[in-house]
């Protein structure tokens, strides 16, 4: 009786035991998947108690600084002088009527450390720039239309802003409006910006000599999307969770260099980077990781695609009718297919490191002497109906491709590809190793229950 | 019972081939996943859209008409069971064939080829009045139109060398670049 009561009061015990672990597991999981994406802000638009803002600008003389002191101020306004205006605290400029909440039509005007809350639905911005040498640095901008948007203005600086739009669960209902709207304006700088929930976080279209730089963009459709930009820079962006990292349509003479696009994953159509139409171009030392395709390149021609990591996405890197490019140095990991290739021919492929490849280096240069050719057989069966998905790496399919093999010789391929990881700092740099601690503590955590249960819970002979 | 079953499912087949033999209509356009065949941009569910079935019954969506274009150019225009366009004010799914439409190179269309279409000459001529802009085109002068892509601001000054552009020193870049043109034999 003594015995039985005891091994009742053990199982539970560990009952106990197990539910903690259990709830420790799961806790530990929900608070590393939290998004750390800024909190909504309360901006409470009641705009009658506002300040009129217009009338002090009218005041103020050319070429001063206005300093605003504390509270709501109501838009929407017209900067048609040179002046600084600079908020002291928290200062909400509050816009509700079909108008940019702030136009600035004056050369040298520079906004600083506001907060603009822009909440008529439509194709105004929150600020409209149409003029030179402006400055907008520091600004919190909630809009429900665009946030900044250039128009025929150069020499502009945009840098340490906010942007958001409403908060969406679905990209059907985004923001239509983009964060940064760039036409026709050259040589702007965009830097350390937060952008997210609006349609397209940076969009440049018809402009030259662009610098977008640093900025962190998260939740919105295309994260930067250039179209016919020319002379431009794209460096050290970070884009998560939108629909396609870098939409860089029409390009020329640019340099996209250090960006990480990661979790592209949420949509069907999701892209790393898609280069279309691009020219003479570098791109290097990104990093595209968890996206449908990591990069896809298609009409595109004499670009540089070095040393870029390209990781754990289902389609590595991916070519249409792209000629002449040069590919060398990346590296394909964890890939589910690592490249497919369309109509790509003489481009100079080589020394990329393909995870899945064997390659035989009796050399011993670090270079494999057999070539890795990428088959197209599949790419071309699911062009013509994408139901043959299905079959993906299904026996009959994996025959037929390798039946399919009499114009080896049009296909990409990588002449020669590395024997080891081209770019071991990127590997190491990325989230994968932070993360693996955290898998080592659950595990032994599992481990650890795992024994006591086998120990202690195991059907006992008897 | 075994004869009335079978002649059930003889009805129901032969409704379910009947509802397949619809003709070419226009589908509604879904942003989640639709995105154009040719530049692989979100097709937006706006007056831009374009789209196209063959005669084989495959549907194809575009964002701009310019892009409609480019499809027919590489896949020809013979196998197309019927193409449309849409009203640019009311949306309404117009075929090509019907619609008029106004080119002014500066009106911004996704992939800037500066085409708007209307239902009837009447609308369009309104919108020419409205913007100042524009010249009216109908479906047969689409086929002597140029195409072009405004991107006269991007070009500006074409001093174009091609590799002009700024490229890090890194010595293998430039080796490779030295060797582009004797790799392409």
């Amino acid at each position: 009786m003594k015995k039985e009561c005891l091994q009742l009061i053990n199982v539970k015990q560990s009952k106990a035991f197990l539910l903690g672990t259990l709830i420790l597991i799961i806790l530990c999981i929900t608070i590393y998947d939290l998004d750390p994406s800024i909190a909504a802000a309360s901006s409470s638009a009641d705009q009658n108690s506002a300040t009129p803002l217009q009338p002090l600008i009218d005041e103020a003389s050319e070429g001063s600084v206005l300093f605003l002191p504390e509270g709501d101020y109501a838009g929407p306004i017209i900067v048609d002088k040179k002046i600084t205006i600079v908020g002291k605290g928290k200062v909400n400029v509050i816009n509700t009527k079909n108008k940019p909440a702030i136009e600035i039509s004056a050369n040298n005007a520079a906004l600083k450390n506001l907060s603009i809350s822009h909440t008529y639905q439509g194709r105004e911005a929150g600020v409209l720039v149409k003029a030179d040498y402006v400055i907008l640095k520091g600004l919190t901008i909630h809009t429900e239309g665009y946030g900044i948007m250039l128009r025929d203005a150069h020499y502009n600086l945009i840098q340490n802003n906010i942007i958001r739009g409403a908060q969406v669960e679905s990209l059907e209902n985004v923001n239509k409006g983009n964060g940064i709207d760039l036409y026709q304006s050259n040589h702007n700088e965009i830097q350390n910006n937060q952008i997210s929930y609006v349609m397209d976080a940076i969009y440049i279209e018809n402009s030259q000599y662009a610098n977008v730089e640093s900025n962190q963009i998260g939740k919105v459709r295309y994260a930067i999307h250039c179209m016919y930009v020319n002379r431009s820079s794209v460096l050290n962006n970070v884009g998560e969770n939108n629909v396609t990292g870098a939409m860089v349509m029409g390009v020329k003479n640019s340099t996209i260099s250090g960006n990480t696009f990661r979790k592209q994953d949420g949509n069907v159509n999701a892209q790393g980077m898609l280069l279309f139409d691009v020219q003479d171009s570098l791109i290097e030392n990104n990093t595209l990781e968890g996206n449908r395709v990591g990069i896809y390149i298609q009409n595109s021609s004499n670009n540089q695609i070095n040393k870029n990591a390209v990781n754990k996405n289902f389609v590595g890197i991916q070519s249409l009718s792209s000629k002449d490019n040069v590919i060398e140095f990346n590296d394909f990991i964890s890939n589910v297919i690592e490249a497919v290739a369309m109509e790509s021919m003489n481009n100079k492929m080589q020394y990329n490191y393909w995870d899945s490849f064997q390659g035989i280096d009796v050399e011993g240069d670090g270079h494999s002497d057999v070539s890795y050719h990428i088959n197209p057989f599949y790419q071309n069966l699911v062009q013509r109906n994408s139901s043959y998905q299905l079959f993906f790496q299904s026996p009959g399919l994996s025959f037929l491709s390798d039946m399919f093999t009499q114009d080896k010789n049009t296909w990409s391929r990588d002449e020669s590809p590395s024997m080891h990881i081209n770019n071991q700092a990127f590997i190491k740099t990325s989230e994968s190793n932070a993360k693996s601690g955290f898998v080592f503590i659950t595990g032994i955590l599992l481990f650890v229950s795992a024994i006591y249960t086998i120990l202690y819970l195991g059907v006992r002979r008897s | 019972m075994k004869n009335w079953k079978m002649g059930l499912i003889t009805i129901i087949i032969i409704i379910l081939t009947a509802c397949g033999s619809n003709k070419y209509e226009a589908v509604a356009i879904n942003e989640e996943v639709d995105i154009c065949v040719i530049c692989n941009m979100q097709v937006k569910d706006d007056a831009f859209a374009t789209q196209l079935t063959t005669k084989d019954g495959k549907n194809y969506k575009f964002d701009d008409i310019g892009c409609m274009n480019e499809w027919k150019k590489q896949n020809g225009t013979e196998n197309i069971g019927m193409d449309y366009v849409r009203d640019y004010n009311d949306k309404e799914w117009i075929e090509f064939d019907k619609a008029f439409y106004v080119y002014e190179k500066s009106i911004r269309t996704p992939m800037a080829y500066g085409i708007v279409s209307f239902k009837d000459k009447k609308s369009a001529d309104t919108f020419i009045e409205e913007q100042g802009i524009g010249t009216i085109l109908t479906a047969a002068d689409l086929a002597n139109h140029e195409w072009l892509q405004n991107e006269e601001m991007m070009n500006m000054d074409m001093s174009d060398e091609g590799h002009s552009h700024e490229m890090t020193d890194d010595s293998v870049q430039n080796h490779d670049m030295n060797e582009d043109s004797d790799h392409n034999e």
